[in-house]
Order: structure tokens, then C-alpha cells, then sequence
């Protein structure tokens, strides 16, 4: 896949020496550089530019879940903000004060943070991502993060880092010396899903490939169903990409696998209406869920789920599926049982880190 | 800002350019109240007036009591005469000063000082104090819609100003739908149903919904049997109406959430819960906080009627009740 190269990158002062600055002026000769004092939020939506701002907010986030629906306890690592693939469902979209592309450039001090939070908390099995706000591998080859990330991680007996994309730009990833700490993610969709929605994307054999390529260079996988989109032919549809998936990767290779039914924000609607007008994805059975967002009524969601868990776990049985934000009405209807039974879904997703990548905290 | 004092003076109607309105702001109600004051008081303040080339003027303000002069045959009118080089700025910048502390603008003329502001004739801080003061939003992207509605259709601005449909509903009829006759037989529903702003906003995203859900033109669903006969009951006030047709819009819209409801209702005729006891599940069925009320009259009717209850929690009604299978997409077979 190719993406368009910024053709401005803005840099703040204070971020200018930095090593994201650095690499991107040594992989964009051809960009126009300007540094300025500060970057204010509200900068008008410019497709060419590249923002690289010193970061003041929390680089370490807990995921956005709500107190109705079980989250899986993931740990955001905040190092930018948008998204050039424009997915016709993205939140990010409905983000108008900062609509550019922008990248977070006091890197030092993030890896500081972290640094720090695992230290502090040794007992502790942290997951970090860093696909929230922005795709992980999206600039990474402009920027080079992941080769101060991944190394980071190597080695550490109570953390692991996820990088989750839709790209398939990875080739910086395979001679780093992981560890066996960081998880190469990708979210997947049915091809007809790919197609209309997420036009801009790797396209599902691209991303495959580059699985199969990360879990060759002893990368540890995962994949993120999420949204699952309700369309006509959407059981074939999604049928193929599991099939294809556990083609292309050994099921052995996967930690997790991650299901989530499309859901947004009332607000987004509009919003999706005015900038993918020939888009449908809005106009399925969807009901107000108990945090305010849209989500397909229940029964569509466990019919869903309970499709693609089977396909899956007739490939791996042992495999960890879980539900991204969901309730323990929805889990017992997928699954028989509900994550509280054991021990809550952030320890479930620890277990199967432990068992599939041998990583655990000690005891205390 | 200054502009140059006007003159005040008489100047021939017949001198006046008609056909000039780049300064009009058009209220597309009548003006039944404005000439009852004429009629009364006759001209309380001089219209302002531009001269132009040709010898002729061309109305700034005042252009229903120009009309009204007009019409009555006056040959003469006292008004202000603004210097031919006073710029289109300064006299708009004029104009609309004289708006913001006037009577409030209605939907329609609120929809062209939008377009208006938004020109180009302003900035900075010019342009915000005017958004701000005649209520429009500071965002682009919403300033837009005001725009557009500025160049909607007359009977859709003229709906708007006269309040049959409401504010919000104008700024969505202007951009959706996109065929003239499909807004026109959208806003003849909404002028017959003359519900509140935000069920007029509703049944337009309805209609829209439905359109994108079958895949078929707005202009079909507008005019379907059903809708038709909702629309034409004999009997039904139009509350009754109004409630039908969004009844309709859930029964098209969610269908499995509807079998849902409606297998829930049935079982539970099959399965009632004991007299005094009513249950009710998570509205649209999310969640597993479901509800039960039972009404008593004493503690011992109380002890009597949950021991009825715990009976029937136990049985196998009741727990078909709270986990039926979930209603199957009917897109399943085919797939």
C-alpha cells in the first residue's frame, strides 16, 4: 500500500531536536520543514501537513471503557493523534480541534513515563498499545518510533506492547530485537467492508502478508475484528478472512483475537453522513447502549460473536477471543459463561499473554 | 468604522432601481404587520438609498416601505442618501449593526445574513461579533448549513420563516433530500404533521434512514402505501398521525428488536407473573437490568405476593422470559 507523504511538517521548538524530528527530516528530503513556538490546537484541516508538537497531556492512558460493558484493560500509550486512512467509521474523525495529523515529538520523556510505571509497579502485567488515537505503523517508517519502542520493551518481565495498524509497514520491525515482548496487530474486515469503508487501508491479503512476515521475525500476533459491520453476505464474508487468516499465520502464533460490533457516538452520524455520503454503515438496527453510543440491537450483536468465535475456534480451540466492550449478558450468550467467572477479562488477557508469550510478572 | 454621514433628502420614486436587491434581506412572510403601521403612521424612519450610474438608487433598507410608497403612487420619498463611494462593506456592516439590535431575525433571513457574514465582506473580530450576535455558529462546517439553506427552496425558506417548520429542520431539509419534488413531498408532511423541532428532525432522518437502509429513492419511501395511508386516515388527528408514522419508522427500521418485543409480550401472556407484579426488561432489551414492580396493600399481601413471585421465578417460563434465543438475522439462511 502507499500513503501520501506530508508534504509540510510544522514542529514545534521545543520538539525540534528531537529524534522524531530528526528522522523525519532524513526520510522526507522533499517535505517542507518550518519550526514554530507552538502548534495551537484548532489548526485548519491541511492533507499535506504533519504536526510535531511537544506533548504536555498523559502519554499513559487507561483504554476509554465504561463502568456498563467490560473492557479488556488495555493501556494506551499516547503518541499521536489522527489518521490519514480515513475509515469511514472512525472516531477520529469526529476529533475537529485537532484535525491535522500530529505526532507527540518529547519521545524522552514518554519513555521515561513508562519507564517509571513499570518500574513502579514490577508485579504488574502492563499492556501497552499505541493504536487508540492514531494508527501505530501508519508514520513509523517516516519516524522510526517503533525501533525505540520495541527495544524498550524486549526483555521485560511485566510488560508488553501491542502495535495495532491497517497497514502493512512493518518492514522496519523484523531485524529489531523484540524479545518476544511486542505484539504485531492488525485490525481485519470482510472484503466488501475493506472495499467501501476502509478504501485507504492495506487491503486484507497486504495486511496478511505482513502477518505473516512479523510472525516469521518471531513477532507475536494478534487481530482485532472490530468494527464488525452487519452487510449483506457479511457470514461469507468474514468467513473468507478468518479462512485466509489462519492461512496465512499459525493459529499457535496468535495471543488474542478481539471482537467488537460497529458502535459510535450519536454525534458521529452526521458526521459520517456529510464526509462518506455513499456510505451505510450507519443505517443498521441500532439502538441507544447504555454509555449513550449506537450499537446494533443485542441479538445482532451475539449472532455476530457467536459466528465468528465458532470459526475461530474450530481453527484453535484454545485461542483467546474476547469482546471489546461488551456486558456479561452478551458474553454469556456468546461464550456460556461471563470473564467474571474467571477472574475478569484484563486477567483472562493476561493469561493467554502468559501462555502464549510466556510472560509474567513475578510474585511479589 | 465610519461612514460618511448620509444625506437626508427626497428623491423621485421613479428614480428607484427595483430590480437592485443585493441588499436585501428577504423575510418570505407577509407584511401584513409592517404595512399596518404604515397604514397607521405612515414612514417613521427614511429608507436608506445608494445612488448609482445612470441616475438612479438603489435601496440599502427600507425595502417594503419603498414597496409600500409604491404602491400607493407616492411620486416622492424623504430618505437617506449614502454617499455613491461608501462601499458595500461599510453599508452592509451598517445595515446589519441596525439588524442586531432590531427585532429577531426569522429562520429565513437569519439563513442570508449567514450568507452574507460568511462572504467575505468580514473578519476577525467583525465577523465574529456578527455570529455571535445574530446566533450563528463559529464553525465552519455549520456555518455552511445556514449557507445552504440561504439558497433553499422559496417554499422551504417561507415554511421556515413562518415557523411551520422549525429551525433545525429547515437547516437538514435544505441539504437532504437532494430532488426538489422529494424536499417538496418531505416538507407537505412536515407542514401536515406540525410537530415539535425535534420529531420534525426525526421523521426527515427516518425517511433518510429508510431510504439507505432498502436502497431505494427517498421519493419512493415519501410516497409508499403505508406512509400514504397514515398520512390520509380519516379518523386520525395529526398527533395521531405523527405517532403512527414513527411507530412505522421502528417497525421498518428495527425488525428484530420489534419480533423481539412482540415474542417478550407473548410469552409473557403465556407466562404472567403474579396479580399485582409487572415485569419490564432493559429498554431495548440492553443490558440485564430488568425491572419488577409489584403493587400491595399490607405486609402480609406483601409476603403473600413474593412468595407467588419466587414461585414463579423458578420456573422455566421465566427464564425463557429473561434468555429467549436471540431473534436470528434473516439474512442468515441466504448467506
Amino acid at each position: 500500500m502507499r500513503i501520501p507523504r506530508p508534504g509540510i511538517v510544522r514542529i514545534e521548538e521545543a520538539v525540534a531536536p528531537g529524534s522524531v524530528a530528526n528522522q523525519l527530516r532524513k526520510n522526507l528530503p522533499e517535505a517542507v520543514f518550518e519550526v514554530v513556538n507552538k502548534i495551537p490546537d484548532g489548526t485548519p484541516f491541511d492533507p499535506r501537513l504533519l504536526e510535531v508538537v511537544e506533548y504536555r497531556g498523559r502519554f499513559l492512558r487507561q483504554c476509554p471503557g465504561t463502568r456498563h460493558y467490560l473492557c479488556c484493560g488495555y493501556r494506551i500509550l499516547h503518541i499521536g493523534v489522527q489518521c490519514s486512512l480515513e475509515c469511514t467509521y472512525c472516531i477520529l474523525q469526529a476529533y475537529f480541534n485537532q484535525p491535522n495529523l500530529r505526532l507527540f515529538g518529547n519521545t524522552d520523556e514518554m519513555l521515561q513515563l513508562l519507564a517509571d510505571e513499570l518500574a513502579s509497579h514490577p508485579h504488574e502485567l502492563h499492556r501497552f498499545g499505541t493504536g487508540e488515537f492514531t494508527d501505530s505503523l501508519l508514520l513509523d517508517p517516516l519516524t522510526g518510533l517503533s525501533c525505540r519502542l520495541v527495544p524498550f520493551f524486549a526483555g521485560r518481565s511485566n510488560a508488553i506492547l501491542e502495535l495495532k495498524t491497517k497497514t502493512d509497514f512493518i518492514d522496519q520491525l523484523l531485524d529489531l530485537p523484540h524479545g518476544g515482548n511486542s505484539i504485531v496487530a492488525w485490525s481485519l474486515n470482510s472484503p466488501t467492508i475493506r472495499k467501501s469503508e476502509e478504501s485507504r487501508a492495506a487491503s486484507i491479503s497486504e495486511r496478511l502478508r505482513a502477518a505473516r512476515r512479523c510472525a516469521e521475525a518471531g513477532y507475536k500476533l494478534a487481530f482485532h475484528f472490530d468494527p464488525l459491520i452487519e452487510h449483506p453476505g457479511w457470514q461469507a464474508g468474514y468467513g473468507d478472512v478468518l479462512d485466509r487468516l489462519f492461512e496465512a499465520v499459525d493459529p499457535g502464533k496468535i495471543v488474542y483475537i478481539s471482537l467488537g460490533a460497529f458502535r459510535f457516538m450519536p454525534e458521529l452520524k452526521s458526521v459520517i453522513q456529510a464526509r462518506h455520503p455513499r456510505s451505510r454503515i450507519v443505517y443498521g438496527e441500532f439502538i441507544r447502549g447504555l454509555d449513550g453510543k449506537m450499537r446494533y440491537f443485542r441479538d445482532i450483536r451475539v449472532e455476530l460473536f457467536r459466528f465468528m468465535q465458532e470459526r475461530i475456534h474450530r481453527a484453535d480451540p484454545d485461542l483467546c477471543v474476547y469482546l471489546c466492550m461488551e456486558g456479561e449478558d452478551i458474553w454469556r450468550d456468546v461464550f456460556g459463561f461471563s470473564p467474571e467467572e474467571r477472574g475478569g477479562l484484563p486477567s483472562m488477557l493476561d493469561r493467554a499473554v502468559h501462555q502464549r508469550m510466556g510472560i509474567a510478572p513475578g510474585k511479589p | 468604522m465610519q461612514l460618511a454621514a448620509a444625506a437626508i433628502e427626497p428623491i423621485p420614486l421613479s428614480r428607484v432601481d427595483w430590480d437592485d436587491r443585493r441588499f436585501a434581506i428577504e423575510s418570505f412572510r407577509p407584511a401584513d404587520d409592517i404595512r399596518a403601521s404604515l397604514d397607521g403612521f405612515g414612514l417613521l424612519s427614511p429608507p436608506w438609498v445608494l445612488p448609482k450610474v445612470g441616475d438612479k438608487f438603489a435601496i440599502v433598507d427600507g425595502f417594503k416601505r419603498m414597496q409600500w410608497l409604491r404602491e400607493r403612487g407616492e411620486e416622492r420619498v424623504i430618505c437617506a442618501v449614502f454617499p455613491a463611494d461608501a462601499g458595500v462593506w461599510k453599508l452592509w456592516a451598517r445595515r446589519l449593526e441596525a439588524r442586531l439590535f432590531g427585532p429577531p431575525l426569522n429562520t429565513a433571513e437569519k439563513a442570508q445574513v449567514a450568507a452574507i457574514v460568511s462572504s467575505g465582506l468580514f473578519e476577525g473580530k467583525w465577523l465574529g461579533r456578527l455570529l455571535d450576535g445574530f446566533d450563528l455558529p463559529r464553525r465552519p462546517e455549520l456555518l455552511q448549513r445556514w449557507m445552504r439553506l440561504s439558497q433553499a427552496d422559496r417554499s422551504i425558506l417561507e415554511a421556515a420563516a413562518l415557523e411551520t417548520i422549525h429551525e433545525r429542520a429547515a437547516l437538514e431539509l435544505a441539504r437532504w433530500p437532494e430532488s426538489p419534488e422529494d424536499r417538496s413531498e418531505l416538507l407537505s408532511i412536515l407542514e401536515h404533521l406540525r410537530c415539535s423541532a425535534s420529531i420534525q428532525v426525526e421523521i426527515i432522518e427516518r425517511f433518510k434512514d429508510i431510504s439507505m437502509m432498502r436502497g431505494m429513492p427517498v421519493g419512493e419511501v415519501l410516497r409508499c402505501a403505508e406512509v400514504r395511508t397514515i398520512l390520509d386516515h380519516p379518523e386520525w388527528n395529526r398527533r395521531e398521525k405523527t405517532q403512527a408514522l414513527r411507530l412505522w419508522f421502528d417497525a421498518v427500521r428495527l425488525p428484530r428488536l420489534k419480533a423481539r418485543e412482540r415474542s417478550f409480550s407473548e410469552q409473557l401472556h403465556r407466562t404472567p407473573p403474579p396479580p399485582g407484579a409487572q415485569l419490564t426488561p432493559p429498554p431495548s432489551f440492553e443490558g440485564d437490568r430488568w425491572r419488577m414492580e409489584v403493587v400491595f396493600s399490607s405486609g402480609d399481601d406483601l409476603r403473600e405476593r413474593l412468595g407467588q413471585l419466587r414461585s414463579w421465578s423458578l420456573s422455566s417460563g421465566f427464564h425463557a422470559l429473561l434468555a429467549p434465543e436471540p431473534v436470528r438475522s434473516p439474512r442468515s439462511a441466504s448467506d
